[in-house]
């Protein structure tokens, strides 16, 4: 433990410049471009960390580069130097189930693998010639994309890169096996769109993608599933469309023997003052595309008179920003969402009108397989000051948010244990409080259909002036306390108490 | 200088009396650790002199001429003395008189039969590191963590004339002044500057020259070692100490680090309402594994400050061989057994101690339970079990539990150890609050005395 906070002492300088990189996206998200410890999961099971750090120059064209890896618990398994181009930068890590795999870039140029079984010997070392979209230093809403390389378990991975293909800004999905077999899939629209994972298993991926048609007041999203198989051959699309007034915004899938379920929020269309409808969906859809069965709840009209949902005034100039979802068991959907309150309108002359939305509450939905609410769990937020942009688009996968919390350290993530008879999800997340400039950290568990919470004001700290989380094993969680001023670093392994 | 040898004997005699009148009293003192356990007395003054006096008041040889650098060494020692008297205030040495003149005792023996007439102190510190060192200031410094490990008085003669043979070889210091060379060579110099100036495989040449150095001084630190453990057969030939637990000595180092006690914390802990969950014990199997090398590596052999303990045991043997040792006569004891009992479970309770002033409550909790084997009816392992187990349970409840403890790790700590880790990482805050609520509740009748157990009962009682 103290080998490794020495070791991530001396790369202090490097959290500094990711801080100041993060602040302009969504907290200290996870997003394993930027993370420097890297958590890999396996079914939202932590199984270890991977560190990838740059070592020394060689010469003018090559860098050496080190792996190090954790198990779940941070002890060092050990680690690897190896020697690439000095064009490439560290992007990724993760673990599929068998082996690491590493990603670099080069620049608007190419991508390059590099696996690493478990005896730490290189698999496979593939660099792949792809046009690259140039990444802006300041992501902006549609800019950000939050999409970490997804593991296919004992399969391989699924990597989704910002390309341009044929002078289009597009969406490549890389599938790299552990045959060391890839394959690639380029999507490509007229206007603004997005490609990104619901779900993979050995048989099908499933996409969702994000086509953007921006108005002047307003998002027209129009949003599809795509069903490819697992060799990458384009299976079905289906359009997610109901009528001209909703938009639907699939969350999570479930492959299933006979076809795909998917997860969706939809919203109606409306002018971003006036009040929004919205509610959950869930889409049956058989794998030549054909949509089996749809069901709609509008939360709007069926929960209004809910008692949780009137103690806590969720639909009160609210809207209920669903974000992730996973399959319980008991074939119920459990929802992640944020209760952003739509404080007050912004009017400034000479600049467009803005909405400050606060981030009040922070719920756990639990859904049936008709869309109907089973249970609603409401973990208040009060004076939460959460500015949501005046225009913001979803990114469903892997934990992507949509509000830029003040002082970057909004996060939240699910992981399960790893026990085979019981069902424990935590949902882990953060709350600055932009009044108290307090900190809180909590874990909503999930434990075998109760939901139960442990919440904590992180104290301030005398020699650190900021804190972060990263994931850590089930029931715990990595708190990081540093100073970018001194760069002074140092963190706690947090256990949760429920 | 007679003055001196005068004043010296005249100390010894003095110090003959006080360990006579506490050795009536050793017998005792064993027999009271079966019901309770009186901390003993340590260091609280941390008085500290001027430079200037410092110097003025500093006797030791030195072993060179050199007057700058014979400044420097007065300077470090300054350094060791300041924070000496630190630690001293911080009652990090033990003071117990018992102990003292025990161990002091030992000392003059083997300094009166080798003819040293300079004056060194014994400093029993209450660190729970098995380990024996002298930092050049002529004090021998002895962890209570080895003291509880050693079997007999001779171990202990050999162990304290291995440091004083690094004392009387100038080891500290040699290394001191050969560090100060360094600094200054040219050769050195150029190669920090052309690492400095490198454009490439700037971090393979720091590493090259880091690993010379280390391969140096673990080289030469061997060479150390290997002429202290002769040095120490030579003094120690002299005395009445059977010369053979020098090898005793180096088989119980060899072997210090295990620790295959089995704790069956059911017992302490299970009551009908709660008990522990086999889940909460049993270890798992890392998910991953990757190789267990590092990139940048040591050579493990060539970095070894100490040589192998097969090594110096075989070093003994042929020594005592070459002197034709021959053990009749020679005594394991020389003080009385009792005492010497005395201070070793002195030094198991005293590590509990150690632990607790630490704030190392999980250490406190395992030390304890283990050594409730052994003294079933002591109160005072229940009081500190129970203390630290309520220390644990508030900070469990303020998510500060980590600052305690450590994670369970296969490579550093025994079974028993992280099984306990394990319970207080598994469990909610409620079954760890129950677990503790059994043990101080199962054991209260014992303890109830105590007034700060009894807020700590009333505490559980409320709940």
């Amino acid at each position: 433990m103290n080998y490794l906070k020495n070791k991530l002492f001396l790369f202090a300088g490097l959290l500094v410049l990711f801080v100041v990189r993060t602040d302009a996206q969504n907290g200290m998200h996870f997003d394993n471009e930027h993370s420097f410890l890297i958590p890999m999961l396996e079914n939202n099971v932590m199984k270890g960390h991977a560190y990838v750090y740059l070592l020394d120059k060689i010469s003018k064209d090559s860098n050496s580069f080190v792996i190090q890896v954790f198990d779940e618990y941070l002890h060092d398994l050990g680690e690897k130097k190896f020697i690439i181009d000095s064009k490439f930068s560290f992007h990724a890590a993760v673990f599929n189930g068998v082996n690491i795999v590493t990603k670099f870039v080069k620049a608007h140029e190419a991508v390059r693998y590099i696996v690493f079984d478990q005896k730490a010997t290189i698999a496979l070392d593939t660099t792949l010639e792809i046009k690259l979209q140039k990444v802006d230093k300041t992501p902006s809403d549609r800019s950000f994309r939050a999409t970490p390389i997804f593991a296919v378990n004992n399969q391989g991975i699924l990597d989704y890169l910002s390309t341009v293909s044929e002078g289009k800004n597009s969406t490549t999905v890389i599938y790299l096996g552990n045959d060391n077999k890839i394959w690639q899939n380029t999507y490509s629209a007229l206007h603004p769109s997005n490609v990104q994972l619901l779900m993979a298993d050995k048989r099908f991926v499933v996409n969702t993608v994000y086509n953007y048609e921006p108005t002047k007041n307003f998002n027209d999203v129009q949003t599809s599933v795509q069903i490819l198989s697992a060799q990458g051959t384009k299976l079905a699309e289906v359009s997610m469309f109901k009528n001209d007034s909703i938009s639907i915004y699939p969350i999570s899938a479930d492959i299933q023997k006979n076809g795909i379920e998917v997860i969706s929020q939809f919203t109606t269309r409306a002018h971003e003052f006036s009040r929004i409808k919205y509610g959950t969906c869930i889409h049956v859809i058989d794998f030549s595309g054909t949509i089996v069965s749809q069901r709609f709840n509008e939360f709007t009209s069926t929960l209004a008179k809910d008692s949780v949902v009137k103690k806590y005034k969720l639909m009160t100039f609210s809207y209920l920003y669903m974000h992730k979802a996973i399959k319980l068991k008991n074939g119920n959907w459990l929802v992640a969402a944020e209760q952003l309150l739509r404080t007050k309108l912004r009017i400034r002359f000479g600049i467009n009108h803005s909405v400050i939305f606060n981030k009040k509450s922070i719920c756990l939905i639990e859904v049936d397989e008709h869309a109907d609410v089973v249970k609603i769990h409401v973990e208040p937020n009060k004076e939460d000051g959460v500015k949501v942009p005046k225009k913001y688009y979803r990114r469903p996968q892997g934990g992507a948010m949509v509000a830029n919390a003040k002082q970057g350290l909004d996060i939240n993530y699910f992981v399960k244990d790893d026990k085979k008879d019981e069902e424990n999800i935590s949902f882990v997340f953060t709350d600055y409080n932009y009044h108290t400039k307090k900190l809180s950290l909590g874990n909503l568990l999930y434990k075998n259909g109760v939901i139960k919470t442990d919440r904590f004001v992180i104290p301030k700290f005398k020699t650190y002036t900021r804190v972060g989380i990263f994931p850590a094993r089930y029931g715990h969680v990595i708190l990081i306390k540093y100073d970018p001023r001194l760069g002074s670093f140092d963190f706690d392994n947090i256990k949760f108490n429920n | 200088m007679i003055i001196w040898a005068g004043k010296l004997q005249i100390m010894k005699k003095i110090r003959f009396l006080f360990l006579f009148s506490f050795l009536l009293c050793a017998g005792y003192l064993h027999a009271q650790y079966t019901s309770d356990y009186d901390p003993v007395k340590y260091s609280s003054s941390g008085y500290k002199m001027s430079e200037a006096t410092f110097n003025k008041k500093l006797k030791i040889p030195y072993n060179t001429s050199d007057p700058a650098m014979i400044k420097k060494f007065n300077q470090y020692l300054y350094i060791l003395y300041r924070s000496y008297a630190t630690e001293s205030k911080e009652k990090q040495f033990i003071e117990e008189a018992f102990i003292k003149n025990y161990l002091e005792t030992i000392l003059d023996i083997v300094t009166a039969k080798n003819g040293l007439k300079e004056e060194f102190e014994i400093v029993c510190t209450r660190y729970a590191v098995p380990n024996a060192f002298n930092m050049g200031d002529n004090k021998l410094y002895v962890n209570i963590g080895l003291l509880e490990q050693l079997e007999n008085e001779a171990q202990i003669a050999f162990m304290l004339c291995h440091e004083l043979s690094h004392q009387l070889l100038f080891h500290v210091q040699d290394a001191f002044i050969a560090e100060e060379k360094r600094a200054k060579d040219k050769a050195v110099k150029k190669q920090i500057r052309d690492i400095n100036k490198a454009k490439y495989n700037k971090l393979d040449k720091t590493f090259q020259f880091v690993k010379n150095y280390n391969y140096d001084f673990a080289k030469y630190s061997r060479a150390n070692e290997r002429s202290a453990d002769s040095m120490a057969v030579v003094l120690l030939q002299k005395t009445d100490y059977d010369l053979r637990e020098g090898k005793g000595l180096m088989e119980i180092l060899d072997h210090i680090d295990e620790d295959s006690t089995k704790i069956d914390y059911h017992t302490y802990f299970d009551k009908d309402s709660v008990s522990i969950k086999n889940e909460w014990i049993v270890g798992k199997k890392p998910a991953l594994t990757f190789s267990k090398k590092k990139a940048i590596e040591f050579d493990k052999d060539s970095i070894k400050t100490h040589p192998n303990i097969p090594n110096r045991i075989n070093m003994i043997d042929s020594q005592l061989l070459l002197i034709g040792y021959s053990h009749s006569g020679k005594k394991l004891f020389v003080q009385p057994k009792a005492t010497f009992d005395s201070i070793v479970s002195v030094s198991k309770f005293e590590i509990i101690e150690a632990y607790q002033k630490r704030k190392r409550y999980a250490a406190v909790v395992y030390y304890g339970i283990r050594l409730l084997s052994a003294y079933p009816e002591n109160k005072y392992l229940y009081k500190n079990i129970s203390i630290a187990l309520n220390e644990l349970s508030k900070a469990v409840k303020k998510h500060t539990v980590q600052n305690y403890i450590p994670i369970e790790s296969d490579e550093d700590f025994s079974e028993g150890y992280n099984q306990l880790l394990r319970i207080i990482d598994r469990t909610t805050a409620e079954e760890f609050d129950a677990l503790v609520k059994n043990f101080i509740t199962q054991y209260y009748s014992k303890i109830s005395s105590y007034p700060e157990i009894q807020t700590i009962y009333n505490e559980l009682s409320k709940k």
